[in-house]
């Protein structure tokens, strides 16, 4: 029980700020990020690289270095595609083009091999009978500690409420002075650095490789879309729910068949509550 | 088909019947020079490829590969729906088939049917729980599929070998005559499946299928507004990309000779992505260019040492930019604008006088042959039905807005329904045709039609207009009114897709009686141009023909004068008269008075959700309730 409770949040802390990031970019952009896998798979292998010294300072590359991609991202893979008005399947595999060319830059800098990122903290403790690692219980705390900062960001700030009127109505925050083109451009920042984030936890935990990004992809929008993906709230939901899953058929039904058991909780939410689990009046309204 | 309820003899002065002997030899010409080009490039490429075994390789994968994108370009180009799952249907085929030959020693030619029909029902499995999401929605869910089934599949070793793969696959036979994959003899296999992969694309886009798919992806609520499910549609377009995806999935196994589940992961969805986008996503030839284009950079992503992501990187992302309908829509393109450059005015230049001496004749002249020849155009099928609506209500969260709302209509009247906006008017035509939920009764004759789907109501002959026209803005004029004659046809979509001598027949009247109705309204000149490109008042004209051609005996006009000019208006008034002239029973909603004056026999006054008064026009509009309602005076 306590196994699956551990490992079950220490899934969900991996996939939070993943999930976050997708819902956050489709809240304000309209476009789901098919290269969410590659921006991890990234991370992960940048941050095995660039830390191998100080592991401090690899984390805070790879963040800077999430952030820098991007907004790059936005840069090259929607603005001109909604310049031409490109319909959103359109935007959704700019998304998809550009996490394939991530992918190149991790195959040539880094080779592509499964990289792991070396515990922050060593050693384990013991919860009743059950023994984990430091590291898992810190990955938790710091999901965590994310979540905080962006309900901070997003529900107690002005960018957090102009974010919200960019999603809203870009036309009309634009008539009331906000400059869309900068928070959308923000919000992709933000974005990256959680993917970036997640790929590092993952990494810190198991280890990525470019052959594991497509269930990268998957995992955050399925825990997305089954949390609803307009609010904070449910995209922390989601998250939670599908790392349980995943550990619960991992522990309980069945070894490696965790997607399918997603799919089959994913197809359940979609036909009952096609709006998210975690989706109330109120909440929905919020990025 | 129905027969054309049209005197030959009227005079039709303002628009003389198209060219239809030329536009009918064309027509035929091209589309055999079509149906041959298919096999000849086949043949071509194979008699090329010959001498080298590269290029026979070469020519195998790319044949192959055309198959799997056209499946794709069926399911998203044309009915515009993003399936994703369909690479594990393209693994399903490869791997069902093996798994045939290898563990029960089913031969080659049975195990290919086998397995192109269990992908078909796999895709239409998908497609059955994804009815209703948008497209996002859609693609995360077919993504998922896509990756759960292989999971699935790879812990299932004896179907599909784990992470291994399947090695020794047998080799097809021809009449004893081995195939083996790679040489050249596999590639007239394949090539032979690639024609009639091609002939079955053609006969699609030649066909009513091609409509009614362009209408799924363009507006749902069109095709079921002549007729046809849009669920069923969909089912149709998944089947007929799962069938070939498979198809290309056992010609691939057996051209590989060694599979392995990576063969059909992401990497594979994305090449696919790209043909069928970076072709030209709805275009017939869209799957070629798509191919030619990726074998070309699959060659230069093997001479830059294994750069594929790259290549195909830049390849999305400029596509994305530059190009809205690929290569072919890109071809499509120069070809207009070289014929618009050598004949500057293709379109209207035979009868130049039309529209401009129509809007300088008298409108009242016009109207009056408007109405004459609609007269003669309308056929009354149904006789002496009646509508019954009883104590209709719909609820929205707390509003009622429509609230225990009673009356009836029969054929042969035509009856105002008016009221201040935000009466209940529209949602009580909604409630009618199935658009939104109601409780009560509505009886046709009767039977109960409250609740049952819009196509089912066009079907027993009650058609609608909409506030803003719903047409289909990619398909021309005359195809969208073409659209009611695919629709309510005898003919399915099965001897549609394959275009048979009913489907043709049935196809050539529907154009025949199209082109007729367009011709009444005035509209023979713009028929072969494209609905986007029309304004406001001639869409509405089109939906009204598009009305016409499922000879409904009642026709629910919502505001059809909204929004037009005074001259469209004295043309839609006209229309609406001689619809009332025949035995069709009308039912208009309008705020223009003198129209519903004009043309009604009865009226009913709607104010919040409720019947206030109703009767003959001229007795309606002298009660002190309607005038304050619509005024705004106490009363």
């Amino acid at each position: 029980m306590i196994s699956l409770v551990v490992t079950g949040l220490s899934q969900a802390a991996v996939l939070i700020p993943l999930v976050l990031a997708v819902s956050l970019v489709f809240r304000v952009s309209g476009v789901v990020n098919f290269g969410a896998g590659n921006f991890c798979v990234f991370a992960g292998a940048a941050c095995a690289s660039w830390g191998t010294h100080n592991s401090g300072v690899g984390v805070l590359l790879t963040i800077l270095a999430g952030g820098i991609l991007g907004a790059l991202c936005y840069v090259v893979a929607i603005v001109p595609a909604q310049r031409k008005k490109v319909p959103v399947i359109g935007l959704t595999l700019a998304t998809l083009g550009f996490g394939l060319l991530l992918n190149f830059l991790t195959r040539t800098w880094f080779g592509g091999e499964p990289s792991i990122v070396q515990p922050w903290i060593h050693g384990s403790v013991s919860i009743g009978s059950y023994e984990t690692s430091k590291q898992r219980l810190l990955v938790i705390g710091l999901s965590l500690l994310l979540v905080i900062v962006m309900w901070f960001l997003f529900d107690r700030t002005l960018i957090g409420h102009h974010l919200s009127a960019v999603s809203f109505d870009h036309e009309l925050a634009e008539v009331y002075g906000v400059r869309t083109m900068r928070f959308e451009l923000l919000a992709w920042v933000v974005s990256s650095a959680c993917l970036v984030i997640g790929g590092v936890f993952q990494a810190s935990l198991g280890s990525v490789s470019v052959d594991v990004a497509p269930t990268l992809l998957v995992l955050s929008l399925v825990g997305a879309v089954i949390g609803g993906l307009g609010s904070l709230f449910g995209a922390v939901g989601g998250a939670v729910v599908a790392g349980f899953v995943m550990t619960f058929t991992d522990q309980h039904i069945a070894a490696s068949y965790h997607l399918t058991s997603l799919f089959v909780i994913l197809s359940l939410v979609l036909l009952v509550r096609p709006t998210g689990l975690f989706t109330f009046r109120g909440t929905a309204e919020r990025v | 088909m129905s027969t054309i309820g049209l005197d030959k003899t009227a005079p039709r002065a303002q628009s003389p019947a198209p060219r239809k002997a030329d536009g009918l030899k064309q027509a035929l010409t091209s589309s055999w020079a079509k149906h041959v080009a298919g096999p000849l490039v086949l043949v071509i490429v194979g008699l090329v490829a010959s001498g080298n075994d590269y290029y026979v390789h070469l020519a195998s994968a790319g044949v192959i590969a055309y198959i799997l994108t056209a499946a794709f370009n069926i399911v998203y180009g044309y009915a515009g729906i993003f399936n994703l799952s369909i690479v594990i249907t393209y693994g399903v085929g490869a791997f069902t088939s093996v798994y045939l030959e290898v563990q029960f020693g089913i031969p080659f030619w049975p195990s290919l049917v086998i397995a192109v029909a269990v992908a078909t029902v796999l895709s239409v499995l998908v497609a059955v729980p994804t009815r209703g999401l948008n497209e996002l929605f859609l693609a995360i869910q077919t993504l998922a599929f896509a990756l759960a089934l292989a999971e699935i599949m790879v812990n299932w070793h004896k179907f599909s070998g784990g992470t291994i793969g399947v090695y020794g696959i047998p080799l097809p036979t021809f009449f004893g005559y081995q195939l083996t994959g790679g040489f050249l003899s596999y590639y007239w296999l394949a090539a032979f499946f690639a024609w009639l992969t091609y002939e079955l694309v053609l006969r699609i886009h030649l066909s009513a299928m091609r409509r009614k798919l362009t209408a799924l992806r363009e507006g749902p609520r069109v095709l079921a507004a002549v007729g046809v499910s849009p669920d069923s549609t969909r089912l149709v377009a998944f089947a007929l990309s799962g069938a070939l995806a498979g198809l290309a999935g056992v010609l691939f196994a057996h051209f590989q000779l060694v599979i392995d589940l990576d063969t059909f992961s992401f990497t594979r969805l994305v090449a696919l992505l790209l043909a069928a986008i970076l072709g030209g996503g709805g275009y017939f030839l869209g799957p070629v260019f798509g191919v030619i284009a990726i074998v070309v950079m699959d060659e230069l992503s093997l001479a830059t040492s294994q750069a594929q992501d790259l290549v195909y990187g830049v390849g999305i992302l400029v596509l994305v930019v530059l190009t809205r309908g690929g290569i072919a829509g890109g071809l499509d393109n120069l070809v207009k604008w070289i014929v618009h450059r050598r004949r500057p005015d293709p379109v209207g230049e035979p009868e130049p006088e039309d529209a401009e001496s129509a809007a300088d004749a008298d409108p009242a002249a016009v109207t009056e042959a408007v109405t004459h020849r609609l007269a003669d155009a309308v056929k009354a099928v149904h006789r002496d039905l009646r509508v019954e609506v009883r104590e209709v209500s719909v609820a929205f969260g707390g509003t009622t807005a429509v609230n225990d709302v009673s009356l009836s209509f029969s054929t042969g009247e035509v009856i105002g329904l008016i009221g201040p906006n935000g009466a209940g008017k529209t949602t009580l035509l909604n409630a009618i045709t199935g658009d939104v939920r109601a409780t009560g009764s509505v009886r046709l004759g009767d039977d109960e039609i409250l609740g049952s789907p819009p196509q089912n109501l066009v079907r027993s002959g009650i058609g609608r207009t909409f506030q803003s026209p719903k047409v289909i803005p990619e398909l021309t004029l005359l195809e969208n009114v073409m659209l009611a004659g695919d629709g309510i046809g005898k003919v399915g979509w099965f001897r549609q897709s394959l275009l048979s001598p009913a489907a043709r027949r049935q196809a050539v009247a529907g154009r025949e009686r199209a082109m007729t109705l367009l011709a009444d309204l005035a509209l023979a000149d713009r028929a072969h141009s494209r609905a986007k490109d029309q304004p406001y008042g001639v869409l509405r004209l089109v939906e009204i023909a598009r009305n016409l051609m499922l000879d409904p005996a009642f026709l629910l006009l919502d505001e059809p004068g909204a929004g037009l000019t005074e001259f469209e208006r004295e043309e839609i008034a006209a229309t609406v008269r001689a619809l009332g002239a025949r035995d069709l029973g009308v039912v208009l909603v309008d705020h223009n008075l003198p129209l519903i004056t004009s043309a009604c026999d009865r009226v009913y006054v709607l104010d919040h959700g409720q019947v206030i008064a109703e009767g003959p026009p001229a007795e309606v509009f002298a009660q002190q309730e309607v005038i304050s309602a619509y005024l705004g005076v106490p009363g």
